[in-house]
């Protein structure tokens, strides 16, 4: 470097001093090259959402036995296996599917390792139930356990937003529950598997408003566990549910 | 310099700085999706407003990062001048940048529910008590309001209306935003994220910010920067031998108050250390054209009169300075911005 070059002095409205520009030859091309690399970086480190799927490409239809409470939940007449039921956007399903009874449902499917949910297409004759009846309520008859998790609203979960738990998604799996979408417990297990469980209040009812505080959180969480088709539903009290 | 006020005084360097900045934000977004896509396929996919919600973040976290590292920068070395030099449109392409990202995440996960989505982010059941319960998002929203006042007074006809100093101490909240941000990723994403290249990258920016930082404070008040006690009404700041010619030495008072001593065509003359625009180190620039030029924006004043240059109007305080043999004496009573003081003649036996 001769002295001119020491001594160059940068105005932005002059011409650029040859010391300048050959520092932002070099400059330049590794800020940008730095960017990329925490960009790729960033980019792979990000977690695996899990294999939750959406399937908005096709329309299909159900029919099984609804059963409207604690959530409806329609037992698929193909298999037997249990569908979670909600509508458009961040909302439980409509009145109307509060009334149990052998239905027939259009909509589309969300689905992650087996556990399944319809969407309801918001045509009014997506839902028709041809013989309606009176369920009640679901009873805990199961042991008492204590199990550790995470609270999340299930239709984010099994795929309409991935990932669809943790911190960031907190406010939006809160906003999902007080919507009406049913609160879930994941839980994994020693063994690498994870498990499933619908949370439900003592009286069979929701349990929104006990869990509601917790959501996207770890936690420990108290309860009986029951069985409806596949679903493994978990009934807790008021308290049940401590931060980790 | 400012004449008149125009929306952006464009040049060559800054459409070229522009440029670069426009190309580099956009590379990055698409870079950021594309590597997104490869590392996560489908059925493992993340959401496609998710990865914008991230890119945006991302983004707006080192963009922050190169604003704040710039200034230093520029202190230590004067190479980086290029790069501050328009650093103000750097700063209102993060805001776009941060604003996205904010839009983007409250319609998306505070979107499409039973709430208004600002109030279903905002409140939504969480616990100021807790690591895992604490609201992040409320950090955020306070940082972003900060850079939405910074980028809306960021023209210069708001410094010039605020004045200087006002409009210094405004932007100086850029630290306070900085502290929030850093808070709002430690609280949200750390937290949701497993991989620790996140908790290094925040660590290492921080490291880095205030390393930076404490360097050039360390350098300005490195012992030659300080002049000696006064003895009468007269301080000793050195010996010409120590300024360059066209360039200038920067002496600290003990009131921090800095005067910088220009020596240029066998003359000396003291003037404040402080711009008029934006209250950049005068005494780090040099003499061209007749005229102090600020390192930062290139403002101009003429030394003996500590104005700008007919048409423009900026005015500087001015000190008188006398010489006696080698040694600089400069009365460390200011004159009024614009006072006109005769500059100390270099005697040809003392060169």
């Amino acid at each position: 470097m001769n002295n001119q070059d020491a001594n160059a002095f940068y105005v932005g409205y002059l011409p650029l001093p040859r010391a300048h520009r050959r520092a932002l030859r070099i400059y330049i091309p590794t800020l940008i090259a730095c960017i990329a690399v925490l960009g790729v970086a960033f980019a792979f480190a990000q977690r695996d959402p899990g294999p939750g799927a959406w399937d908005t490409s096709r329309l299909r239809e159900w029919t099984g036995r609804l059963q409207a409470l604690p959530y409806p939940v329609l037992i698929d007449d193909t298999d037997g296996s249990a569908l979670l039921v909600v509508e458009q956007g961040k909302h439980g399903p409509r009145q109307a599917a509060h009334t149990s009874g052998h239905a027939r449902l259009r909509g589309w499917l969300l689905e992650r390792n087996g556990r399944r949910m319809i969407e309801l297409d918001p045509a009014e004759d997506a839902l028709r139930i041809s013989a309606p009846t009176t369920t009640p309520p679901p009873r805990a008859p199961g042991p008492v356990v204590e199990l550790v998790g995470e609270i999340l609203d299930a239709k984010c979960y099994l795929g309409a937003m991935k990932p669809g738990d943790g911190k960031a998604h907190k406010a939006c799996a809160t906003l999902c529950i007080q919507g009406g979408i049913p609160p879930m417990l994941y839980v994994d297990e020693p063994s690498g598997h994870r498990r499933h469980y619908l949370i439900i209040a003592p009286d069979g009812l929701s349990a929104a408003d006990i869990v509601l505080p917790f959501i996207g959180e770890p936690v420990s969480i108290r309860g009986r566990l029951a069985k409806l088709a596949d679903l493994d539903l978990l009934f807790i009290d008021t308290g049940a549910v401590t931060r980790r | 310099m400012t004449s008149n006020y125009k929306l952006v005084q464009w040049n060559r360097h800054k459409k070229v700085y522009d440029i670069v900045l426009l190309g580099a934000v956009l590379g990055y977004l698409l870079t950021f999706f594309i590597a997104t896509t490869i590392a996560h396929p489908t059925p493992r996919d993340i959401s496609i407003p998710v990865v914008a919600i991230r890119a945006l973040a991302t983004l707006a976290f080192i963009l922050l990062h190169i604003i704040l590292c710039i200034g230093p920068l520029a202190r230590l070395t004067n190479r980086p001048a290029p790069l501050l030099y328009n650093r103000r449109h750097l700063g209102v392409t993060f805001f776009v940048v941060a604003f996205a990202h904010a839009a983007l995440a409250t319609a998306y996960y505070g979107g499409f529910g039973v709430r208004n989505p600002m109030a279903a982010t905002l409140d939504g059941y969480h616990s100021f008590a807790s690591i895992s319960g604490f609201p992040f998002e409320v950090l955020g929203l306070l940082a972003l309001i900060i850079f939405f006042v910074m980028a809306a007074t960021s023209h210069d006809f708001w410094l010039a209306n605020l004045s200087p100093r006002l409009w210094k101490s405004l932007h100086m909240l850029v630290y306070l935003a900085y502290g929030l941000v850093v808070l709002h990723v430690g609280f949200g994403a750390l937290q949701s994220e497993r991989s620790p290249i996140f908790a290094i990258a925040l660590l290492l920016g921080v490291l880095t910010v205030a390393t930076l930082h404490i360097v050039a404070g360390l350098k300005e008040r490195r012992p030659g920067r300080r002049a000696a006690q006064p003895t009468t009404n007269w301080l000793d700041v050195g010996s010409i031998d120590e300024i360059q010619d066209n360039a200038a030495k920067v002496v600290c008072l003990k009131d921090r108050e800095r005067i910088a001593v220009f020596k240029y065509d066998g003359k000396v003359s003291a003037v404040s250390n402080v711009c008029a625009h934006q209250n950049g180190p005068l005494g780090e620039g040099r003499i061209v054209n007749g005229c102090i030029t600020c390192p930062w924006h290139g403002y101009q004043y003429l030394p003996e009169k500590g104005q700008s240059p007919p048409p423009y109007t900026e005015t500087i305080p001015t000190y008188n300075v006398r010489l006696e043999g080698k040694r600089i004496l400069i009365n460390p009573h200011p004159n009024p911005p614009g006072t006109p003081v005769t500059p100390a003649i270099i005697e040809a036996t003392a060169l």
